[in-house]
């Protein structure tokens, strides 16, 4: 109901305001500007760096030096922090990022968002941008309309400076007229209770416009045309410092953990950063003079003040974290978990994917072969308990035939709960996923997607198949018939090898034991396959078992072949590096079914 | 001139327009030295092996490696050739 009310609540306000106050309306029109150029930009920049951002990403982040850097330089460059914040939780949400590499880009963004500020007091003010801004918005809006993705980028980011220009200069001119009607700086209240004051006032102004670059702007304006005293200006921009979390813990909200520990982290920041800013202003303020001295700039010019200011203060918070980065990375992983379902199995959920990497192809790619190999771990944890092995024996050096007799419960797990539990939901959401990032991908990704969601598909199956199987393996592994009890016991140990080869693939990088492997795991199914091999015939005729355990065989024999194929299909995507010698000559090496024929024939 | 046909001028001039047929060609080298070293290690582990069993693993490992050898250097004098 107040949602409903809220907002024509404020249009009608708005509207009021504009016709009691043409000045008002002139800052408004400014600010909108502004924001709508910050839109622009953005956009640009997605389109213009695609999956250039991420190559970049992986390499200039593996230091935490490296990570501030990476944040100073693509929010200076961007002049969007937000953007910065939201594009590293995706990123990390997307498992490409560590928590400790994200705080630093976060780190990094709040020091870069100063050059805004510079750029601003320095350059904005002073010279006539809105000269600048016509010609960039009419080469922008030519570019936009050209089919290249690359102009198409450069005319939204050129369009988006031209609004930044054209919004302050509105600003500017609102501020200027205002002046002659009203004196703002009347208003303005001193000592502590005016910083807390302000910096409320600059914390929501912020959350009102997500951008702590436009209220700055707004600041420095009004700061120049006199309508603010400096001190309130130092507590406005505190505050906008503490407002533009709000971006990214809207951002953090549709990712997953890692996302909202990383939003967190930035609100935590940034409350520092503020705190310190406050019970220090004196003497912070001092540094400023001191500074402003040793650069030539004048004792009353305020915007370069403010801006230096914005710099000292986030190279102090900067220069206070970094010591507790990793105190911070254990709090947020303590205090912020999944929340348990209650349930005997938890309900297990989609770890890397995250809707804003959807529209940066590499990075969405990624995000799907991290998902793969969540739901491969949880496809193996159910096919090994589903049978009656403990993980942790078949994976490693020990005797199979003793993995398969050490049995992991008395009594065998029931499979499609596990199945709901673990696999339709994250399977679902990867297919989902997919589709939505099909539409931002160019024909060479196409390929690998379909591969993608065939393996997803092969794992899928090869569980169903490990459901129809464990029936009869937990009605005959106890039988009084030896014979029949002996082929269940081998289709239990063949599957253990095979379980335990492909364990191996996916973990080795050694190129030849993959392709020896998986041709090994093809080898192997079509000869246990017992109806192929003539193993079941040899039963039948010597009327060692009835013909209803013939006929469980018969089937369960085609469930552990499909495993087999499946999951040997599924390693061939997965765990062949697309970047590898093996992955370029996998289609000439690869063995067929006549070779295997010949390989199994020589045999006998 | 278009991004492709630029991409295909430079290749020209840097004599480099056969480059993905040179670079399979060393992928697949590189591989078969893995093999064969692969192949040796094999021999070795069986003539040491007494267990029949394990002996007839072995052998089926090697019959597999031997395949993938075989078939490599068919297709690296194919590549030359070509």
């Amino acid at each position: 109901m107040s949602k409903n009310i809220f907002l024509p609540l404020v249009l009608i306000g708005l509207g009021y305001a504009f016709w009691q106050s043409p000045n008002f309306k002139e800052i408004a029109a400014g600010i909108a500007i502004f924001l709508f150029g910050m839109l622009s930009l953005e956009q640009g920049f997605k389109s213009f760096t695609g999956g250039m951002l991420d190559t970049i990403l992986k390499k200039s982040t593996d230091k935490l030096y490296k990570s501030i850097g990476f944040g100073i330089l693509s929010t200076s460059i961007m002049q969007s922090s937000s953007l910065v914040s939201v594009l590293t939780i995706s990123f990390l949400g997307a498992g490409l990022l560590g928590l400790s590499q994200a705080i630093g880009i976060v780190f990094g963004a709040n020091l870069g968002t100063t050059t805004g500020a510079w750029l601003v007091a320095a350059y904005g003010l002073k010279v006539d941008i809105a000269a600048y801004a016509m010609p960039m918005l009419v080469f922008g809006i030519i570019l936009i309309f050209q089919k290249t993705t690359a102009l198409k980028g450069l005319g939204y980011i050129l369009t988006g400076l031209g609004f930044l220009f054209l919004g302050i200069h509105y600003m500017k001119d609102g501020f200027e007229a205002f002046k002659a009607t009203i004196d703002l700086s009347s208003y303005s209240v001193g000592g502590y209770k005016g910083l807390f004051i302000f910096t409320f006032i600059g914390i929501f102004a912020t959350v009102v416009m997500q951008s702590s670059h436009a209220t700055l702007v707004l600041i420095i304006t009004a700061l120049a045309a006199g309508q603010i005293s400096y001190e309130n200006a130092l507590a406005l921009a505190i505050g906008a410092n503490v407002g533009t979390t709000i971006t990214a813990i809207i951002g953090a909200m549709s990712s997953n953990i890692e996302g909202k520990r990383l939003a967190a982290a930035h609100l935590i920041f940034n409350l520092v950063t503020g705190f310190i800013a406050i019970i220090f202003i004196y003497q912070i303020m001092y540094l400023v003079d001191y500074t402003a001295l040793k650069f030539g700039i004048e004792d009353n010019d305020y915007t370069l003040k403010l801006a230096i200011f914005h710099t000292i203060f986030n190279t102090l918070g900067v220069v206070v974290m970094i010591p507790f980065i990793n105190t911070l990375v254990a709090f947020l992983e303590k205090t912020l978990t999944t929340k348990p379902t209650g349930d005997e199995i938890d309900f297990d959920e989609v770890k890397y994917l995250n809707n804003s990497v959807l529209e940066f192809p590499d990075t969405a790619m990624a995000a799907i072969i991290r998902e793969t190999k969540h739901l491969y771990d949880n496809t193996f944890e159910i096919i090994c308990h589903g049978l009656n092995f403990k993980r942790s024996k078949l994976v490693s050096a020990m005797n199979l035939e003793e993995v398969i007799k050490e049995k992991y419960a008395r009594k065998y797990i029931d499979i499609d709960k596990f199945y709901q539990h673990k696999i339709k939901n994250i399977y679902g959401e990867i297919i989902d996923f997919s589709a939505k990032a099909q539409s931002n991908m160019d024909a060479k990704y196409i390929e690998e997607l379909y591969n993608l969601k065939l393996a997803n598909r092969n794992l899928v199956e090869a569980v169903k198949n490990t459901k129809h199987l464990q029936k009869n393996i937990v009605k005959y592994s106890s039988h009084p018939n030896e014979y029949i009890k002996k082929e269940y016991f081998d289709i239990r140990l063949n599957l253990a090898s095979l379980l335990r080869n492909i364990n191996i693939i996916a973990t080795t990088d050694e190129e030849d034991v993959t392709l020896l492997l998986l041709s090994k795991v093809r080898l192997h199914a079509t000869k246990h396959d017992i109806v192929a091999n003539g193993a079941l015939d040899n039963l039948i005729r010597n009327r060692l078992i009835t013909n209803e355990m013939a006929t469980s065989l018969m089937n369960d024999s085609v469930y552990a072949y499909n495993i087999s194929n499946k999951l040997a299909n599924m390693a061939e995507i997965l765990f062949i590096d697309k970047h590898s010698d093996l992955n370029k000559l996998h289609d000439e090496l690869t063995i067929e079914q006549n070779d295997i024929d010949e390989i199994l024939e020589k045999k006998d | 001139m278009g991004v492709k046909r630029f991409i295909q001028s430079v290749l020209e001039s840097l004599n480099m327009k056969n480059f993905e047929h040179v670079g399979k060609k060393k992928s697949l080298k590189t591989l078969l030295q893995k093999l064969k070293k692969r192949r040796v290690q094999i021999l070795s582990e069986l003539e040491f092996e007494t267990n029949q069993e394990k002996r007839d693993l072995i052998k089926e490992e090697l019959s597999l490696i031997t395949f993938h050898i075989k078939k490599g250097k068919e297709k690296l004098n194919e590549l030359k050739n070509s």
